[in-house]
Order: structure tokens, then C-alpha cells, then sequence
């Protein structure tokens, strides 16, 4: 049954009636069995409706969320443990709070943005476990938009040293791009633009779009293997939130292993994605991947042929472009 | 299948990021030549003649952005379908945002979901099977 907590007010589903605990805010609830209906004070204010999956409409911002922390050490809720008997909650923790990004203010701007980072890169389980599903996502954007202007700006200055082997690269891709198929005037030019320096600027100005984009993708197949219960701005912020090895990224041009620490990066980018869908969306790891990996395996005819011209460059750069 | 309609408002949300999808991809197929790129192009079908379920998207695509919906249709029916659907949620945004438009939220019971999931699962498979006959057995057709 659908069930409004009174603390926070977010709306999760809960399989039991009785004591339990919010999984946005962690305080504790008293949930009314389905014939007395939800709880009055609560509901009777509910506003628009439930929020869906195709709804994704920001929770309320009138100062209702009390401000949480983390429980201190041997803490327990002031009722003792929730009742046992029933099915256990679903996957996912018992208590959500804002992260330290969320709480810059507080943290100072540099030391949030750090320990989000490492929180997120190091302990994803705990921090994921940890994020608020509906949360203010200007705030995860944020984050997501930084570490890629950071990444970007990062990758440009390690472009410097490397400068003139990176152009002499580009230009044997086009030629190699040109000998495959008879490639239009102004194909070359949109390439040549997006390999050269440009490819910065549209990194920073585009990534914005570039992240609503993916989140649609990714929430519409979530709609579809039926793991979107929290909303599209839960998908949206665990994206944002996974975007912490973006930073590797910017290792890409230096020779031998920057393209590893890149693809490193990518991998666990694409895992965190994943961590981050199945937590805020409280599904299984299953649903999570295939919503996730949905949009590039629907790719992969152009990923196969990506792929292929890959390789075919590889081996025309190694072979002295025979 | 309960139907929520709220209160009018301009609070970004899903459709609003699908219409943004489907803004830029509708851009760049009208815009831009992708199906002429060197790396564009289906290797499965180019290295055994079958397609994928993917094939004749990008074409799909650009017969919607370019208004050829015949050619969008014949490419691949289901991606012209989609297309038209992007199509369709960028003028609900901008009637949302613009106008304050509510967005109706639709919640299923769990027994609609999975049907519909059933019915989009069946609808993919026909329409792969219709770009397989049209590809290599198109007599049939």
C-alpha cells in the first residue's frame, strides 16, 4: 500500500502496517492498516497525488524536512527497534539524509565537493544507500556539472604537452574515416571541430543537456523493466551522483596508459550508474543494469561499428597508416 | 490505472526531459547527416544481411524531422512511432512550461504494468519481424 510519511512527506509503498521506518527520512512511523487508511494529518494534505514515474515532479520544498544527520554511534529510535514479523523492508536503507555536496553550506564548498566524491567513489554502497531518493536535483546537478568542467578543463591543460601528437592522430582518424566511405565536406568539418580543442568547450556548454538526455533515456527503460517507484528525478540524481570518475576521463590524451585510466573511469562510472539506480530507485541489481545499459546496448550497432573503426584506426596509427 | 491530475504548474519533470530527447535528436536527424557518417551503419547487416532491431532508426528518424512519414514508416515502423511520440512531448512541454499545463500522472496496478510491459515486448518483436521481411524476404510483404 501506498503510504505518506508525516515527517517528510514522501510517499513510498510498504507491503506491512504497524511501527516502521520512513526509507527517505529514517524517522520512525506508524503506518495504519489498510482498512483505516493512511495516516489523517498526513494525507489530508497530499497535494497533487502520488508521485509516478511519469509525473517527476520535485518534492515539496516548504521547510518540512527536520534536519537529519547521521545516528550517532549505539543509536537506537526512541520506540525501541521495529516490530519483527512481516516481510522486511525493501532492499535499500533506514535512514536517508542530504550528502555532503547537499550540505556545503554547512561542510564549506571544496571539503563537500571532495568527500561526496571520495564517499562516492570509495564506499558507494553506504553513500547510494544514503542518498534521498527525492532530494533537490539542482543539487546533484551541480555536482555532475563541476566535476565535468573540472574533468574537461583538467584534460585540456594535459592536452598542452601532448599537443602536436594529438593533432597528428586526429588528422590520420580523418584520413582513415575518409578512405572508408566518400565523407561530405561538411562531415569532415563537424569532425574536425569536435576532435580539436572544441571538443572542450562543447564538453562543458553540452553536458548539461547531455545529462537530462541520459537520464530520459535511462528512467524510460526504468519505466519499462518496472524499477522507476521513486521517480525520474531519483534516476536522475543517482546518475549525477555516479558521475564522480568523470574526473579519470580527463587522463585520456596522455599516451600509453591515459586511454586505460580513461576506460577505467568509464567502467566504473557505468557500475556506480548501475549502484545508483538500484538504491535510489530501490529495485534489484538486475532491473538496475538493464535500465541502465538499455540505451547502449540498443546502440550497439553503432557501438559495434564504433568499435570496428576503432580498431581500424588503431592499426592503421600502428602501422605507420598502411 | 488511476489517473492523477495536479495542480497547474511549471515544475520540470520527466516529459520535460524526454521533450528535450527528442528535441535534439529531431535537430540533429533534420540537420545533420548522420546515415552518411563513415562509422554509421548497422555491421551486423553489413557483414551477414540480417538486421538488427535497431535498423532504420536513424532513417525512421530523419523521415519525421524531415516530414516524410512514408519513408519513416517503410524504415522502421516502431522507431517512426517513437519519434512521433518525442515529437509529441516537446509540444506538451512547451505547453507545460509555457503555460502551465498540469501533467497527468498515470499509475497502473501491478497487473496493467505487466501487461503493458507484455503488449511493448510483443509490439518490438513484430516490428523486428517486419524489418527482417523487409530486408530479406520482401516478396512476402
Amino acid at each position: 500500500m501506498e503510504f505518506q510519511c508525516p515527517h517528510c512527506n514522501a510517499q513510498f509503498e510498504t507491503q506491512r502496517s504497524g511501527r516502521q521506518f520512513c526509507p527517505n527520512c529514517g524517522q520512525q512511523i506508524d503506518v495504519a492498516g489498510p482498512l483505516a487508511g493512511p495516516v489523517a494529518d498526513s494525507t489530508s494534505t497530499s497535494g497533487p497525488g502520488f508521485p509516478s514515474p511519469m509525473s517527476g515532479s520535485a518534492p515539496p520544498s516548504g521547510g518540512e524536512i527536520p534536519p537529519i544527520g547521521p545516528p550517532p554511534p549505539g543509536w537506537m529510535p526512541p520506540g525501541g527497534p521495529p516490530p519483527t514479523g512481516g516481510p522486511p523492508p525493501p532492499r535499500g536503507p533506514s535512514l536517508r539524509r542530504d550528502t555532503p555536496w547537499e550540505r556545503r553550506g554547512e561542510l564549506g564548498f571544496l571539503p563537500a565537493l571532495a568527500e561526496t566524491w571520495k564517499q562516492t567513489v570509495t564506499t558507494p554502497e553506504q553513500f547510494f544507500s544514503s542518498v534521498k531518493p527525492i532530494g533537490r536535483w539542482e543539487d546533484a546537478f551541480l555536482y555532475a556539472w563541476l566535476l565535468a568542467v573540472v574533468s574537461a578543463v583538467a584534460g585540456l591543460i594535459l592536452k598542452i604537452p601532448f599537443h602536436a601528437m594529438l593533432a597528428e592522430q586526429i588528422r590520420r582518424s580523418l584520413d582513415v574515416l575518409s578512405s572508408m566511405r566518400q565523407v561530405p565536406v561538411e562531415a569532415q568539418r563537424y569532425l574536425a571541430m569536435f576532435l580539436g580543442v572544441w571538443v572542450t568547450v562543447f564538453q562543458i556548454i553540452l553536458w548539461p543537456i547531455w545529462m537530462f538526455i541520459g537520464a530520459a533515456l535511462v528512467h524510460l527503460f526504468c519505466i519499462v523493466f518496472g524499477c522507476a517507484s521513486n521517480g525520474f528525478w531519483a534516476t536522475f540524481r543517482a546518475l549525477a551522483y555516479a558521475q564522480a570518475p568523470v574526473i579519470f576521463l580527463a587522463f585520456a590524451p596522455v599516451p600509453c596508459i591515459g586511454w586505460v585510466i580513461a576506460f577505467a573511469g568509464w567502467v566504473l562510472m557505468v557500475v556506480l550508474q548501475i549502484w545508483g539506480v538500484m538504491r535510489l530507485q530501490e529495485t534489484s541489481a538486475g532491473k538496475a543494469a538493464a535500465a541502465v545499459l538499455a540505451t547502449p546496448v540498443l546502440a550497439c550497432c553503432c557501438g559495434c561499428t564504433g568499435l570496428f573503426l576503432l580498431g581500424g584506426a588503431l592499426k592503421s596509427i600502428l602501422t605507420g597508416g598502411s | 490505472m488511476k489517473l492523477v491530475w495536479p495542480k497547474a504548474n511549471r515544475e520540470i519533470g520527466f516529459v520535460d526531459a524526454l521533450a528535450l530527447t527528442g528535441l535534439c535528436g529531431l535537430l540533429v536527424a533534420r540537420f545533420v547527416p548522420v546515415a552518411r557518417l563513415p562509422f554509421w551503419g548497422c555491421v551486423l547487416r553489413q557483414r551477414t544481411g540480417w538486421p538488427c532491431p535497431g535498423c532504420g532508426l536513424t532513417r525512421a528518424a530523419e523521415g519525421v524531422a524531415h516530414l516524410h512519414f512514408a519513408a519513416a514508416w517503410a524504415a522502421n515502423p516502431l522507431g517512426t512511432v517513437l519519434a512521433l511520440a518525442f515529437a509529441a512531448a516537446i509540444v506538451v512541454s512547451i505547453l507545460h512550461l509555457a503555460l502551465k499545463m498540469p501533467l497527468p500522472s498515470l499509475v497502473p496496478t501491478q497487473r496493467e504494468a505487466r501487461a503493458l510491459r507484455l503488449s511493448l515486448a510483443a509490439v518490438v518483436l513484430i516490428n523486428y519481424a517486419y524489418i527482417i521481411l523487409k530486408a530479406k524476404f520482401p516478396a512476402l510483404l
